[in-house]
């Protein structure tokens, strides 16, 4: 298969999906403009040829927790504490369906990713812990997410600092603390170096921040901003 | 086989007609849907999206397509009808799974279209390109426009006949994929597929193409594809009693430029669909 051209596209977004791209306004066309829970799961969508997933919970036939499509991410959905099965599947009759046996504590927040593709690498899912740092004055924490086809590992730097290990495919760094303000984010693909992000978000003192990136290398690739809390 | 195969086909254009019947009110996508101040559509494709075959009348005998033939097709048709720019990303010989879904990354990152138009899939039918494959290069567009603030428009295949009758099976099965694709993405489909069903008077050597040739349409099946795909981008049920005078009036054209026909109506409705 002949490369063509990779392109970056960038979103910025606190707490909502990025339905938009290109640096307009990050509309949604997905279900996630409500408020995030502070004890759930959210879905990210990384999987370039997979159509929207949607998500629920074993405690309750009403524990759906949102739709999202390609390069979305939902809210946080509530769940109720205690042990339960979150699953995710694809909309439509030849379905994906992923399960995670999970037990729910107050204030726990978690994160599936849905990631590959249905051709090569397969489609994937993995649940992330989202544990943002305690945050010291004046400074920001970043972790990259990755869901990136075409790279089965990223490395790069944070604000100078050089990850202390590459990235695996479907899995997320630890939190990167740094100063507040406009931080250099570089990411490129482990095997052979190929930028895959090249960005300078300016970060909120006291949030926390995950990079999501998604798409094909030699395809398209994006990269969701989400403030984590 | 042949009947299987028909049924097959038959039930997949009732299918689509449904998805379509179901989007009827909605509003026009004629907007400005990117916020970049213009509104403008991209026409992605192989040849028929090219205007291969745009030369001939109906009715002409036509064997082979001659080369050096200009760009027009729909696209050009739905331009000139609604005064909005259509970019023609048309390329003849292509097949989709093999090429066209890798072209269109390239293609719908320099584009600023805020509508999307896709017909691709005739050439993957010569080479018997499985539908599975199809449908998740499909989605693969569908999302990859979707995230970059894009509205995709997919057209089904319209049926060829003649000397290319034997790829009819797997553009059936195409379309039957885009009618899946359809329905779990909430989008639009314009389903020229089913257009030609209502349309052609001649089902076996359909006069909406180049006979004998029997794969690119001629200038009255590009007229049929244009005025689908616009009632699809009105939200107009184009095979509805009342649809060729809706988007007659949308456009802004007598009635009697429509071409594209309704659906056969059962016996006894006629005059109260009038």
């Amino acid at each position: 298969m002949k490369a063509v051209g990779t392109f970056f596209v960038f979103c910025f977004l606190a707490f909502a999906g990025c339905g938009g791209g290109g640096g307009g306004d990050s509309e949604s066309s997905g279900k996630s403009s409500g408020k995030s829970a502070s004890t759930g799961v959210r879905i990210l969508h990384a999987a370039i040829d997979l159509p929207p997933v949607f998500s629920s919970s074993s405690t309750s036939a009403d524990s759906i927790i949102e739709q999202v499509r390609f390069n979305e991410t939902s809210i946080y959905g509530e769940l109720p504490t205690g042990d339960q099965v979150v699953r995710v599947q694809t909309l439509g009759a030849s379905s994906e369906s992923f399960s995670f046996p999970v037990t729910v504590e107050k204030g726990q927040r978690r994160s599936v990713l849905i990631y590959g593709t249905r051709d090569i690498f397969g489609i994937h899912a993995a649940l992330l812990e989202d544990f943002p740092p305690e945050l010291s004055s004046g400074t920001s924490a970043i972790r990259i997410v990755h869901g990136l086809a075409g790279a089965a590992a990223l490395k790069g730097s944070v604000g100078g600092n050089s990850l202390s290990s590459p990235i695996g495919f479907g899995e997320a760094s630890n939190y990167i603390e740094v100063p507040a303000g406009p931080v250099e984010v570089s990411l490129a693909r482990n095997a052979d170096g190929k930028s895959v992000l090249s960005a300078t978000p300016i970060l909120d003192a006291g949030t926390s921040y995950t990079i999501v990136i998604t798409g094909e290398v030699g395809y398209i690739i994006f990269s969701n901003f989400l403030a984590d809390g | 086989m042949v009947k299987i195969c028909l049924k097959i086909f038959a039930v997949s254009v009732l299918f689509l007609n449904f998805q379509n019947l179901a989007l009827a009110g909605d509003e026009s996508l004629l907007a400005d849907l990117n916020g970049d101040g213009s509104v403008s559509m991209l026409a992605f494709g192989d040849s028929i999206t090219y205007g291969i075959g745009d030369i001939f009348d109906a009715g002409a005998n036509v064997e082979t397509m001659p080369a050096g033939q200009p760009p027009g097709g729909y696209p050009k048709r739905i331009a000139s009808l609604t005064s909005i720019p259509v970019s023609n990303a048309g390329l003849p010989g292509e097949e989709f799974v093999l090429e066209g879904a890798q072209r269109f990354a390239k293609v719908i990152q320099a584009s600023k279209a805020d509508l999307v138009l896709f017909l691709e899939g005739a050439n993957d039918a010569v080479q018997q390109i499985d539908p599975t494959s199809y449908r998740n290069k499909l989605q693969r567009i569908i999302n990859s426009s979707q995230a970059l603030g894009k509205t995709p428009i997919i057209l089904t295949i319209p049926p060829s006949c003649c000397n290319h009758d034997g790829q009819r099976l797997f553009t059936s099965s195409y379309n039957q994929q885009i009618g899946r694709i359809q329905s779990v993405n909430e989008i639009r489909v314009a389903d020229t597929a089913h257009a030609w069903e209502t349309t052609c008077v001649n089902r076996k050597e359909c006069e909406l193409l180049n006979v004998p040739e029997g794969l690119h349409p001629n200038k009255k099946g590009y007229t049929v594809i244009a005025q689908t795909v616009l009632a699809t981008i009105y939200g107009i049920d184009i095979f509805s009693p009342n649809g060729a005078s809706e988007l007659a009036g949308a456009l802004g054209v007598d009635p009697t430029e429509i071409i594209v026909k309704p659906d056969a109506q059962p016996e006894g409705n006629e005059e109260a669909s009038e």
